[in-house]
């Protein structure tokens, strides 16, 4: 174990983990709310696009997410010039990564929003339209806040599952952790001293989302019984 | 007039639900809806407040008059901000405290201020009971807690009229009592209600009126003497023979066949 290379190492690797953290905060973001609209035009069954967001669905969880990622690098700026003439091949790879992991959390979020809206039930729905709610009023504030404290321990995973989901991103050439760790690593072939840095910096971090994500859930699940836990 | 309901019908598929029902109910009264399970009495309430939208007819209350045909957003919300219900299984919003759960629909839909609706609802709360409990959340209450709790939240928006369905069904039998007080407590303050109940001694009790109804129609309707004393339809006669035989769990009188197998000799299972 060559301990200088892991003290000069660290640092730097240290340095990445915004770009990491950046990546996956937003894709969570707009991933989830997407998500969330899927997962509201299939439970009331909008036509057609509860179709296509089924479709969606099952495409994203058929492909590796690294397919995934190229298909974003190499086809998106094609798409995009071909439907607007804009030319996006010199947009920062960092935003196609972002928009493939956007995709990929939209797909899996969106069957955890479905699962826990549809814990919620109808009965409360029709209280708030009896008591002269719109639906909207009703499901700001009855249904998606008790969805949400049912969704959040499955949500947890899923960001802790993105955060390690980013160092895919190496592979279209953004310096994230594991590419960093990566560059540095390749002239001494200190591989086995970086993976141990990769590994306990993506440890810790996994670690305190666990914490965030549990306080939440305390948080937002106070009305629910005890018994419960 | 208060209420108005002019022949509503209603059908689920192919299942003909409520055939043309009539109902003018006046300032005050106190309407008890009894009728065998599967006769359209829950459907009918929810035509009133459209919770289920009525195929045809119409629905007035107060004075604001919604066609089923042709009910647009804001008549539906019009006429739901005139009317409260109480449901069978509570339905209280589970995010919310006892207290918030009253609140509510003073915040939201009547725009009252936080202040002013905390404290109306405290006071709704202890007329109900429920002054010890306005931090709990409903999960930590008892049923009729609950109940009494739904009954706070329908009653402190001063609806036009409250229907309540079925408001004792899911209840422990020994917190029924509790419940129907409160609930012919609120009955003698004069406002308008509609209560669907197997309770035939509320009924006699509490009501102004009696109506049966069964197969989706009004079969009779009267005052309590007239309807539980000296019924004149015989299917009226049938459905309170059988209620007040106590081998009968009312809940699950079934009378749309009129077969032998549903006389009261035959014992019901536990
Ligand atoms: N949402 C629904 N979809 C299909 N059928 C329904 C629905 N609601 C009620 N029904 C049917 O309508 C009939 C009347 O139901 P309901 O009004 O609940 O009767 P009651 O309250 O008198 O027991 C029943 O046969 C019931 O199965
Ligand atoms: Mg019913």
């Amino acid at each position: 174990m060559n301990f200088d290379f892991i003290r000069e190492a660290l640092p730097q690797v240290l340095a990445a983990v915004p770009v990491t953290l950046e990546m996956a905060v937003l894709a969570t973001i707009a991933g989830w709310i997407l998500g969330i609209l899927m997962a509201v035009a299939r439970r009331n069954k909008i036509p057609v696009l509860s179709q296509l967001c089924a479709a969606f669905v099952s495409f994203i969880r058929g492909v590796p997410m690294v397919i995934l990622l190229y298909v974003s690098y190499y086809a998106l700026p094609m798409i995009i010039y071909s439907a607007t003439g804009i030319d996006a091949t010199s947009v920062p790879a960092i935003w196609y990564a972002i928009a493939a992991l956007t995709l990929d959390q939209a797909a899996y979020s969106s069957e955890v929003f479905r699962a826990a809206l549809n814990s919620v039930n109808r009965g409360q729905l029709e209280a708030a339209w009896s008591v002269g709610m719109t639906t909207w009023q009703a499901m700001r504030r009855i249904v998606f806040p008790q969805a949400l404290a049912v969704a959040l321990p499955n949500l947890s995973g899923l960001f802790v599952g993105i955060i390690k989901g980013t160092s895919l991103a190496y592979y279209v050439g953004v310096y994230e952790i594991t590419a960093t760790a990566n560059l540095l690593a390749t002239p001494g072939l200190n591989f086995i001293e970086a993976y141990v840095i990769t590994t306990l910096i993506y440890e810790l971090i996994s670690f305190i989302c666990n914490r965030l994500f549990r306080s939440a859930e305390i948080r937002l699940g106070r009305f629910r019984p005890k018994t419960a836990a | 007039m208060m209420v108005s309901l002019k022949n509503i019908r209603k059908s689920f598929g192919s299942q003909q639900v409520l055939n043309g029902v009539d109902l003018e109910i006046d300032v005050g009264e106190v309407v008890v809806i009894l009728g065998p399970s599967g006769s359209g009495k829950t459907t009918l309430l929810r035509t009133i407040n459209f919770l289920d939208p009525g195929d045809e007819g119409s629905v007035t209350v107060g004075n604001h008059t919604v066609n089923c045909k042709k009910h647009s957003r804001p008549d539906v919300l019009q006429l739901r901000r005139r009317t409260a219900m109480v449901f069978q299984n509570y339905n209280l919003f589970a995010n919310k405290t006892i207290l918030e759960n009253v609140m509510e629909g003073l915040v939201t839909v009547k725009r009252r201020p936080k202040p002013v609706a905390e404290e109306i609802s405290r006071k709704m709360l202890t007329r109900v009971g429920l002054s010890e409990r306005f931090d709990y959340y409903p999960s930590a209450l008892s049923g009729g807690q609950q109940q009494r709790a739904g009954i706070a939240r329908a009653l402190v928006l001063e609806p036009d009229v409250i229907l309540f369905d079925e408001p004792t069904s899911a209840l422990d039998p020994e917190l029924v009592g509790e419940v129907l007080q409160t609930i012919k407590g609120i009955a003698e303050t004069g406002i308008t209600m509609i209560v669907v109940t197997h309770e035939i001694a509320f009924a006699k009790e509490v009501a102004s009126r009696v109506i049966y109804m069964q197969d989706g129609v009004i079969v009779e309707q009267g005052s309590p003497s007239e309807i539980l004393v000296h019924p004149k339809d015989p299917r009226t006669q049938r459905f309170l023979r059988r209620i007040t035989d106590p081998s009968q769990d009312p809940k699950h009188i079934d009378m749309r066949e009129d077969s032998p197998a549903n006389e009261k000799s035959v014992p019901t299972s536990a």
